[in-house]
Order: C-alpha cells, then structure tokens, then sequence
C-alpha cells in the first residue's frame, strides 16, 4: 500500500494507480454506476458515480479519478444526491420506460439505479425524443446482427457496446453514429455485427437497449434459476452460468473468473447450449440394424450390449474391443470409461485422439506423450512481452485466449508475431505476420532452432545436436518456408531481446505428418532461450478441445494411466489394480489410429464410442467408414447419431454436461467443476450410470451413484487430485494441476531435437496438377465440432457450408460470394459456397469441418502429407440437395 | 485608449504571409534568439515570468502549462495549436492564420523548443479552407528554408510541423477531444486526470496551446519580459485580441492591452450601437460566457476584472446587443447551438441541452408554464459542474446570466405577454 485514503470516514491503505472507485467497492461502499465496467478503461461519461472530494470545487467521478494521498471522499451526500437524482432524471427523460415488455427487467443497471437512487416522478412534460422504427415491427427493434438486437429509444449512451467491440476485442463492427441526444450505436451501413465476441455486448449492456434474439421474451430472469458451469467447446475453460428453471435452459452468460475468462465469452460457447434442446438429440435407448432404430428399454440396452461385448471377447479375445472417447467430455465419464476398458473388458485401447490427420509416428511413446509441453497459465500472459503464434488460427482455436493476447499488447505493450500458413483473423492487432509455404512448419522450426542455436553460442550443445545443425542450409529453408533468412533472424533477435516469450504451436502443428518432431525442435529453441515455462516464457502446444488434456490426465490412452503416468510403470500399474481390486492388462494396445488399422485387419471387431463421431471427426472419412463396415459390434453412448440411421448396434443417450456434472481440465491445467442445470432430457442417463450397468452386467460390482463418488475415487487413483473435491472446486477460481512436471530434462529435448533434425522431410507441398488448391481445414467462425450446428443461433451467422478462397483465385475461377462450388479429389467431393476472404493464402483452400453435409474430411487422405482439390463452379440447380447420409430435420437443421 | 498592436502588427503589410516579407520585419529572428541563447528550461521560466496566460478561453498561465510536460518517459512529446477555433463570437485565429502565418509557426516551434518536442501538429478547422492552404505552404516555404526540420538553424534542433484538418465538430477545440480526434477517432473529451501533460496524444506528454498565444510568443521574446508586463494588469500580462461582433457600427479584431475598458472598446473602437440605440447586453468573451447586462459593462478588458463582473474574458470573443435584441430570443439561440454540438459522451449535457431545448421550444411557441423558470434553472444546476469538459458548464452560464439580468423578460415570455421573436437587424 503506497498511501492512505479515507472515503465515508472508512481509511484505508491504498496502491497508487487505484481509482476512488476501486477503493469504495474494496470497502464493500456501493457506488451506482453505468458506463464504469470493471475490465474496459473508465471514461467517467455516465456521470452517475460523482462523489465528492475534498478541497476539489467540483464533483468528480469515482471510476476515473485516480486515489491521490489524503484524499477524503464522500459518497452520499446532498451535493452528490441531487447530482445523481439530476442524471438519473437526465436518462430517463428520453427513455421509453417500457420495462414490462423489456427482456432486460429484472437485472437492468438503469432500473436499479431508478429505484435506489432516482426521484419518484419526472418533471419532464415534453415529446420523447423517438428513434426511427424498424418498418416490419410494432416495436422500436432493429436488427443489427445475427443475434443482435437495438433499441436505441431505451439506449443510455454508456458505450459499453463500442468499447468492448474497439477495446477489448479489437473488432470494427460496432460504432457510435451522430452527436448529442442523437447519439446512437449502430453498425455501418449494410453492415452487422457477427464478430465472435459479439453477444457480449448484450450481457454488458445496462439496459435494454442491445437485447439478445437467442433470449427474445424467452423468461424472466428473477424467476430463472442460475447454475455455475464450463464451456466444453474449447480449452479455454471459460465460466459460465446457465440460466434455467430446472427443465429448460433458457440461455448462457458469463460467469466471471479473472483467471480464466475475465467475464467474456465467445458466441460459441454463449449459444452452444441449445444442442441439449436439439431435436435430433436421441433421448430413448436404441438398437439398430444398419438402416433403422428400434426403441428399446434400458434393460434391454444394457443387457443386450454387454452381451454383444461379452460376445466379441469371447471369440477373438478382449484385444478385439477398442474404446473412442471425446475429448469434450467430462474426467469423470473418461476416468470410469478407462477404467471400464482397463478392469471389465481387460484392454488398454481407449483414445480420444480421432481428429488428427496423422497419428503415424514410429515411436509409440513420443506419440503419446500428449500434453502440452509447458502448459502456461493464462494470466500469465498478462505480463508476456512477445507472443510467437505459430501455425495457429488464435482466434478460431482458443477465442478468449486470443482476447488475453490482445490484452497483453493493450496493457503490458506486448508483441504479437504470427507465423502461419496463412493470414488468420488475430493479424488485425498482429506487430509482425509471416507467412511460410503450407507443410513447411518442420523446415521453419529447423531454421529458427538453427538461428537460435547460432545466437547463443555460449550455451553447450551435445555434439550430435550440433553436427546436425551444421548440416542445415539457411538457404533451403528460406526456399521451403519462403520467408527470407533476415526476417527470422530479426525475428530470433526479438526472442532473444524479449524479457518474457510464449510460444503457441497449433492446430496446423499438430494436423502435420511429423508434429513430434516440429515440436522438439521448438522445445530445443525454447530450452536454449531459457522458456522454461517459467518467469522468461514457455513453448506451448495448445490443446483444441475442452478436455483434452483431462482426457490424458485420466488414463484415456493406451499407453497412459490416470494421472497422466506411462502405462509401463508397473508401480503405479499396481496401485490402481489393487484400487480398482482387479488384475490390469499388461502395457500395450491400440491407439485411434490404430484401431481402425485393426478393424480393417480383422484384429479388432468391436468398438465404443462415448459422445464422439469418428465418421465425422477424423480426417479420411472414407477409411473410417471402411473400418467401421468390418467391425461386429458398435455400441455408441452419445446424444447425436453417426450420420446414419441405425449405425449402432446400440445407441445409449447420455446426459450432457448440462444435465450431469463433473469436471474439465482446461488447456492450462485448470480443473474446474460444473453443476448440472437441469434435469436429463428424456431417458437419457449420466455415463457413470450406464457404464456401471454394464459392468454390473458383466460380473463387476460397480456402484458409482454420483459425480463426486467418481470424484473420490479418482482421489485415490491420482495422488494430486487427493486433496480436492467437487465442493472444494465450486467454492474456488478451479485448481491448476501442475503439469509441469511431465516437461522432460534438456538431455533429452536436446537429443530429441537433434533425431527430429534427421528426419528426412518430405518438401512442403505444392500443388499435384495445374488449377488444384491446397486443403485447409478446421474449427472456423461461429462453428465449433459437430456440436454447434444444433444451435439455431449459432446456424444464423453461418448457416450455409462455405468455403474461404483468396479473393484474386475467386476471380480466376469467376466466383463470387456465395457462388456454389464443387469441391472434388478422387477420394470424394462436396459442395460448398464460396466466400472469397483475405484470410487465405492464394492456391489454398479453407472449409470449415462443422457441415455434415459438406465435410471436408471426406477429401482428406491420410497417407498423404497435404490433400489437393479442384474447385469447380456449379449452377445453383446442379447442386445435389440432400447429400447422401444426412436428413434434415423439422427445425430445418441438419441433423446429424 | 487606441490599439496596441503586438500580434496583428504586421497585419496589413503586403505579402506578409510570404517568408520573404515575413523575414524583412524581423521574421524567425525570435527563434533564432531562443536557440542561441536559452536552454528549453530557460525558455520555459522565462515565459512563466512573463506572465502569458492562454488566450484560447481558460487563461491558464503558458509556463506553467509547460513546465508541467512530464519528463524522461521515454515517449515523444508533441506540441499540440489548437486552431479548431469555433466559438461562436471568435474570429481572432483565423485572421492570424490568413495575415501573418509564419507568426504562427514560428511561435509553435519555440514553444516545440521549450517543452523538447519535435512534433507539432495544427489542428485547424475544417471550415478555414484557405488558412489551411496557406499554413500550408508557409510550412513548406519554412522548411525549404532550415527554418523548420532537421538541425533548424545550426542548432541542432530538429522539428517539423504537421497539418490536420478538423472534421467540424466544435467539441473539438477542447484539448482533450482534439486529441482524440487527431488520433483518428470519435471527438469527444477524456477525462481529466492524467492531463495531457502527461498522458496525451497517442499516451504521450502533450501541450495544446491556442494560436493566438503561440503567435504571441516571438513578440513576447522581441520585446522582453518587462515590457510584455508593462502593457497589461497585474495578473493579465500582454494585449489580447478581442473580436467585437453584433450591435457595433465597425465590427471586427481589435487588439488592445489587457485592461482596457470594456466600453471603450466598445464605443471607440468597434464605433459604438448604431443608430443611436442603446446597449442592452454584452457578451464579453465568447458564447461561453455570462452576459452581461449594460450597467455591468463598466470593467476593463483582463481576466480579473471581468471575472470579477460575474463574467469572463474566455477567448475574446465580444458580442454586443443593442435594445432591440430579445434576450429569450438570443438566449435559446445560442443553447441551441450547444445542444447541437454537446458531442453526446455525458449525460447532464448530452439530454440536459436536449431537454432545455424543447422547454424552450415549447416556451416560444407559447406553451410557457410559470414553474418552467425554476425547472430551468434546477436542469442547468444539474449539468453545470457535472459534466465531463466546460462544454456543458458553456451551455448553461448563458443561460442562467441571462435568466439572472433579464428575468422580467423570461417571465413575460413564459406568460405569454410578449412574443419572442428574431432581432430586427437594421443598419
């Protein structure tokens, strides 16, 4: 504490920067405010927070005035009353009053403030000023976005809206328009405002005036009941807070928590939640013969899968089951699915690793060494100076991670460089961008480590590192990667100058043929720059999914066992089998990959999947399918069907994240605990439920009657989660595991680096004939895996499956926006709109993986290290209207 | 008492905005003794011992302001002329800017020198078209000649002006608005503190000084610190240039020392009411300040003395109004220009114009209640020191002298006895 302050006779010890503002709330003294929100600069504009200061002449706002040594502060009294009462009636002279028609009744800032602190009654007598009316409508609502709403008459002007769109999100859709009482928000003409973040702008909107279409007269929020829970879309882990009355949810906002999300959320993750409302969800056990589902009880669902199980251990061996799981789904379900595959099937083939390309690495354990090497907690990135996004679409892959960066360049005057294959959306705030040639992130890592290796000479290199460095032409790279040599070098000097660096390798990294070896070379350059995860930076490869990294941690892979311990430590191997009181098979089994290869060899011949869509995730549809025609036994726990009807010979719907709680472990390590909302739709039944009858079916006495009975015993199972529980995890921001210690030493990332240097990289692609484009895909927009298509207000920012081509290969091909085209190789072909976006490099190609009428997976080869296309303009009447495989549903969406 | 003219000396000289010309009477030879002779620091007590005081509206002491720029940041600092001059009642800049516009430059790069910038940009009207132009050849005429970039005059002082054309918002004559305009966005004032000493253009150390203030430190420099303060009062060293508008048979910028009577300014040198009718009010300083009705006309043009009559000297702008002006009239005229130009950031200003101004339409057209006056005054009591820049104080001191001098009339208006109406203008 730097001095000392007094406000309302209350002194207290104050640091020097805080706002009088900060200090009152501190001290528990409400100050009302409408424009101060507590994570986007102050601009005193609303006027409502005047206080008076001592020996000050005039009034001053609290929410910008910064606490100055002495200062006497007082918070009520009649100067600043009637100043407030003044504001107040200043608001409310042009405001409709109209809160019984208003969504924003009931947690509206303006009418709080009205009560507690405005008159009774308005001496204003004259005509309301009114805005223009929307023309279709009864009421002052326009449209402004795709899930936007305006209305401007009850707008107070506190700029909220544009300064979280221009500030803090970096966007440029938003916009204040005219002057004086005629002051409005809007958006450009023709415009809309579709930006990922835009339903934020609601939430902190004080009044009515930005109102949500998802929301619209849905329910009133005094009689909703509001649930603390975690997004499970991406490994942000971000907080939320659904808003039910036990049967349905109504909507989703944030629920703040500074050390994960400070109170944004994407649009993904705001209207996500509407897939548990989907009428395609299955909510009835079934069984299926190919073509049909056959309604069937849930006696019959259990007995007649672990029958078909038993079936298949019996004849070829318990090696023939293999177990899918989805790395969004909670540690409890992934713990006690391992554990069923582990201890009642007696297997060791669990994996969660279906939605990448290659999973073809020699050595096994390297593969599975999954975690992300120096996981970083996100507030550190606060204090980062340069931040290295490599081979990563930020934005699309962790949104709100993509807003802590930006932060860190508004606040602590980070550098934000981007190395992709091609621009991505974060390059609006980006100091640097570079892009290098697709396929050739294994050639830039060898450069850099090279340029690293040569800058810090002082440091001891093993020998067999440093030959293989000296072997390595700056020259070759620079052609392979087409970024000139003194760009990375100037670039390695900012590493090298930099206090603090994080490095974030992404999704491109992890899609390569050779991830392993792209990110020991990364570890290596980060071991010789100090990031040690530490106070000088970190190399991280960032996790896609909610859980993924939970998904490891819980033993969900053949070669690890929960608690994130490799699977051939035998000392750890007998302490969970005298905790689970059963015999474990001995190390070894199939990973995803894997399996599938075992399928089409007649070696495997049944497989589980719990909440994932192998038809849909992997990249090389075709061969899935394949697989999946040869197996004897699919028994499918989910809340969705494999794009075909009666694919499974069972169908067990689960509970949903809504409905059943748990736990994730985010992208940074942080495991966080979300309750269940609402009640399970239908017949469905939470995992532990289902699993454990099929145990019971099976001769194992499992008796799991709630999450946090799963909980303590995954308590025992891993040491560090011993001392935590789901009340525990409730009551707190979530408890970061450390993670750190699965960084290996220096030996051997150096050794490590110095294999993945010898590995013989094939040349970054180039086109395979004349006219064909490079294929890109991933988690793009609004759309996050298959789950968000389910939303109706997540369908209205992209509803139509499209492709992204680079404006100059739009005009050679004579496209314009939202042209069909044919997407075509001889694996397979879809049809896509075009949008033609500088977001793409030219001769490339980007289609987002969430239409199941339009998967790009299907034009995916696994064998090849890039997929090529050719791209043909259709007629609108050419178009094939019902892709095979996929109905559409009553709600007009695609069902899937 | 005739003029006493420092800043517009050279006004009428042919050609004087030509470099040639401006050289001849003694043009840059002020610069050139500052870099010679003073260290910024010198400069800056210098001009705080001269007791220059803003000529833009607030009057705050220019050395002061300087000494105030924050020093080793590690940032930039800029020098900020604020030629956005739009109040209306003022004219003074703009004909600085057409009559001598190297005096300008001139006087923005000793200040550059004083506060160690090396940028300073002017932000000029966007109505001032042919200002604009000129200044900005003067700028290229200086900087052909080594008055202006790098080494200017040998010194080793390097500075260079830039030229920004303001979008026509009147908010932005405010130094904290001008700001944020000339970064590009939405005119509207900052908050204040950090002031822009500190945290100013793009985060750093900035001073924004009017034109005429600018334009009179050469002449400040030229004639010394002991007969710049022998021309004013006490407190108001120096001359100002006060433009005299409305009721006055010669109306335009007369230069005089500070403490000059206000009448004869009036009488003598902007020729008096025409037609002989007498004088009924007078606004002093710009359509910001107080009116003052005609028997408190009877102070001297400086900053004390006019304060001290319940008004201010604000920017100079002075508008006199003859027996015929209707003061309701007039009155609800001028708010009306706040109400358009309130730049919509705080509320008290932002509705509080907008509610005013149909109380007064409403008023106009008839429909006057006896309780109106006490509602209007509680409204302008609301906004005046609550807002977050003068412009909502600006909007309602008019408003409040007038309802103060001239309440009979207000009453008879609101009751209906007598209809308000336009001037009539007969010259």
């Amino acid at each position: 504490m730097d001095f000392e302050i007094t406000i309302d006779g209350q002194t207290t010890g104050v640091k020097k920067g805080e706002t009088i503002i900060e200090v009152a709330y501190r001290l528990g003294i409400e100050v009302p405010v409408f424009c101060w929100h507590p994570k986007i600069d102050p601009i005193g504009g609303c006027r409502m927070c005047l206080v008076e200061v001592e020996r000050m002449p005039k009034l001053v706002v609290a929410c910008a005035t910064p606490a100055a040594p002495n200062m006497v502060v007082m918070t009520h009294n009649e100067k600043v009353d009637k100043a407030r009462k003044g504001v107040i009636e200043f608001m409310l002279i042009d405001h409709p009053l109209d809160c019984p028609t208003c969504d924003k009744a009931g947690e509206c800032g303006l009418q709080d403030n009205v009560y507690k602190y405005g008159l009774d009654r308005s001496r204003f007598t004259e005509t309301k000023n009114r805005y223009e009316r929307d023309q279709e409508s009864l009421l002052d609502d326009t449209t402004i976005g795709p899930q936007v709403i305006r209305n401007m008459n009850r707008c107070i002007r506190c700029f909220r809206c544009t300064r979280f769109t221009q500030e803090i999100a970096g966007e440029g859709d938003l916009g204040i328009f005219n002057r004086g009482w005629a002051t409005e928000i809007d958006t450009l003409p023709d415009r809309e405002i579709g930006n990922l973040f835009s339903g934020n702008t609601v939430e902190i909107c004080p009044v009515g005036a930005l109102m949500s279409v998802d929301f619209r007269y849905k329910a009133r929020p005094w009689l909703s009941y509001r649930t603390p829970s975690i997004c499970n879309l991406c490994s942000d882990g971000c907080n939320l807070k659904l808003w039910s009355n036990r049967s349905d949810l109504f909507r989703v906002t944030s629920r703040q928590n500074d050390e994960v999300d400070e109170g944004w959320i994407c649009d993904r993750g705001r209207y996500a939640y509407a897939y548990r409302e989907s009428k395609a969800r299955i909510i009835s056990p079934k069984s299926g013969d190919g073509s049909t589902w056959t309604d069937i009880s849930w006696d019959q669902a259990t007995t007649g899968a672990a029958a078909a199980l038993q079936k298949v251990a019996q004849d070829h061996g318990p090696g023939a089951i293999g177990g899918l799981v989805s790395p969004t789904t909670s540690n409890e379900s992934i713990y006690l699915f391992q554990r069923f595959f582990r201890t009642v099937l007696s297997s060791n083939s669990v994996d969660w690793r279906v939605d990448r390309k290659h999973l073809a690495s020699p050595d096994r354990r390297r593969r599975n060494r999954a975690f992300p090497r120096q996981a970083r907690s996100l507030t550190r990135l606060d204090t980062t100076k340069l931040i290295l996004v490599v081979g990563c679409d930020l934005e699309n892959e962790r949104p709100i991670t993509s807003l802590r960066v930006l932060k860190a360049q508004r606040t602590a005057g980070a550098r934000i460089v981007l190395l992709n294959n091609r621009p991505t959306r974060l390059r609006r705030k980006a100091d640097q961008e570079w892009i290098y040639a697709p396929g050739s992130e294994h050639l830039l890592w060898t450069g850099l480590l090279k340029l690293v290796a040569q800058k810090k000479s002082d440091q001891k290199l093993p020998e067999e590192l440093k030959s293989a460095l000296a072997s390595v032409s700056m020259e070759r790279v620079a052609r392979g990667t087409g970024i000139p040599s003194e760009q990375l070098t100037s670039l390695v000097d900012w590493m090298i100058e930099s206090p603090s660096t994080l490095i974030i390798l992404g999704r491109d990294i992890r899609q390569s043929e050779s991830q392993e070896n792209i990110v020991d070379l990364a570890l290596a350059a980060g071991e010789l720059l100090g990031l040690d995860g530490g106070e000088r930076g970190a190399v991280e490869l960032s996790p896609e999914y909610a859980n993924a990294i939970g998904a490891t941690y819980m033993g969900g892979e053949p070669e690890v066992l929960p608690g994130g311990i490799d699977a051939h430590d035998t000392k750890h191997a007998a302490h969970l089998a005298e905790l689970w009181g059963a015999s474990l098979p001995a190390a070894g089994g199939y990973d995803a990959a894997e399996m599938l290869e075992a399928a089409h060899n007649d070696r495997l011949k049944a497989i589980v999947l719990l909440d994932i869509n192998p038809l849909f995730h992997f990249p090389d549809i075709r061969w899935v399918e394949s697989a999946f025609a040869k197996l004897d036994c699919v028994i499918a726990l989910g809340k969705f069907d494999l794009g075909r009807t009666g694919f499974a010979n069972y169908f067990l719907p689960t509970a949903s994240v809504h409905e059943d709680p748990g736990t994730f472990l985010s992208g940074e390590g942080r495991l966080q605990y979300f309750e269940a909302a609402v009640r399970h739709r239908g017949q469905a039944r939470p995992v532990r439920e289902i699993l454990s009858d099929l145990a019971r079916q099976m001769g194992k006495a499992w008796d799991f009657p709630s999450a946090q009975s799963v909980f303590v015993e995954m308590g025992k199972a891993i040491p560090l989660l011993a001392d935590t529980s789901h009340v525990r995890l409730r009551e707190s921001s979530g408890v970061v595991i450390d993670l750190g210690q699965y960084s290996q030493d220096t030996e051997t990332t150096f050794s490590s680096a110095a294999k993945a240097l010898e590995v013989s990289e094939k040349p970054p692609a180039t086109a395979a004939t004349e006219g064909s484009f490079i294929l890109q895909t991933g988690n793009m927009g609004h759309h996050f895996g298959h789950l968000t298509h389910q939303s109706e207000a997540i369908m209205t920012f992209a509803s139509v499956p499209y492709a992204m081509l680079h404006p100059d290969d739009c005009e050679t091909l004579g496209v314009e926006s939202g042209t069909w085209l044919n997407v075509s190789n001889p694996r397979g072909e879809i049809q896509v709109t075009a949008r033609p976006s500088p977001l793409v490099s030219p001769g490339m190609i980007v289609i987002p993986v969430h239409y199941p009428q339009a998967n790009p997976n299907v034009l995916c080869d696994r064998a090849e290290a890039a997929d090529f296309v050719i791209v043909k303009r259709i007629e609108e009447s050419d178009r094939k209207r019902e892709p095979s495989s996929v109905a559409v549903n009553e709600v007009g969406a695609w069902t899937h | 008492m005739p003029e006493h003219k420092l800043v517009m000396r050279n006004f009428e000289v042919p050609d004087q905005a030509t470099l040639t010309v401006y050289e001849k009477s003694g043009g840059y030879q002020s610069l050139a003794k500052v870099l010679k002779q003073y260290k910024p620091e010198e400069l800056v007590a210098l001009v705080k011992d001269g007791g220059l005081r803003g000529r833009g509206g607030a009057g705050f002491p220019t050395g002061l302001k300087w000494s105030f720029v924050a020093k080793d940041t590690g940032k930039p600092t800029y020098l900020l002329c604020n030629a956005d001059e739009s109040e209306p009642g003022s004219f003074k800049d703009r004909e600085i800017i057409d009559c001598d516009p190297h005096l300008v430059i001139e006087g923005c790069l000793m200040a550059c020198y004083a506060i160690d910038s090396e940028i300073c940009y002017i932000y000029i009207r966007g109505e001032f078209a042919s200002g604009a132009k000129l200044l900005e050849t003067c700028i290229q005429e200086a900087r052909e000649k080594g008055y202006l970039g790098h080494n200017i005059m040998g010194s080793g002082f390097n500075c260079e002006i830039y030229l920004y054309r303001g979008g026509g918002a009147y908010i932005c004559g405010e130094e904290t608005a001008l700001i944020e305009s000339l970064e590009g966005k939405r005119g509207m004032p900052r908050v204040k503190p950090p002031f822009p000493a500190v945290v100013g253009l793009y985060g750093c150390p900035t001073v924004v000084n009017n034109v005429e203030t600018l334009a009179t430190l050469p002449r400040l420099l030229e004639m010394g610190n002991d007969a710049f303060k022998a021309l004013g009062t006490e407190k108001s060293a120096g001359t100002k240039i006060m433009s005299v508008s409305g009721h006055v048979a010669k109306p335009g910028n007369y230069e005089v020392t500070m403490g000059t009577p206000l009448m004869e300014l009036i009488n003598d040198l902007a020729g008096g009411v025409p037609g002989g009718r007498a004088i009924k009010a007078v606004i002093p300083g710009g359509s910001s300040v107080p009116v003052l009705p005609a028997d408190m006309c009877n102070c001297n043009v400086d900053f004390e003395s006019l304060q001290e009559a319940g008004s201010m000297l604000g920017s100079g702008g002075c508008i006199v109004m003859d027996e015929t002006t209707d003061m309701v009239w007039s009155t609800v005229r001028l708010l009306k220009f706040y109400e358009h130009e309130s730049c919509g950031k705080c509320t008290p200003c932002r509705d509080g114009t907008g509610w005013l101004s149909r109380i007064f339409d409403r008023i106009l057209s008839g429909g006057g209640h006896p309780e109106d006056l006490e509602l209007v005054l509680d409204i302008c009591d609301n906004i005046e020191g609550n807002t977050v820049c003068p412009l909502g104080d600006a909007a309602v001191w008019p408003i409040q002298s007038s309802i103060k001098h001239f309440r009979s009339e207000w009453e008879d208006a609101i009751a209906g006895r007598r209809k308000v109406a336009a001037p009539h203008w007969e010259f």
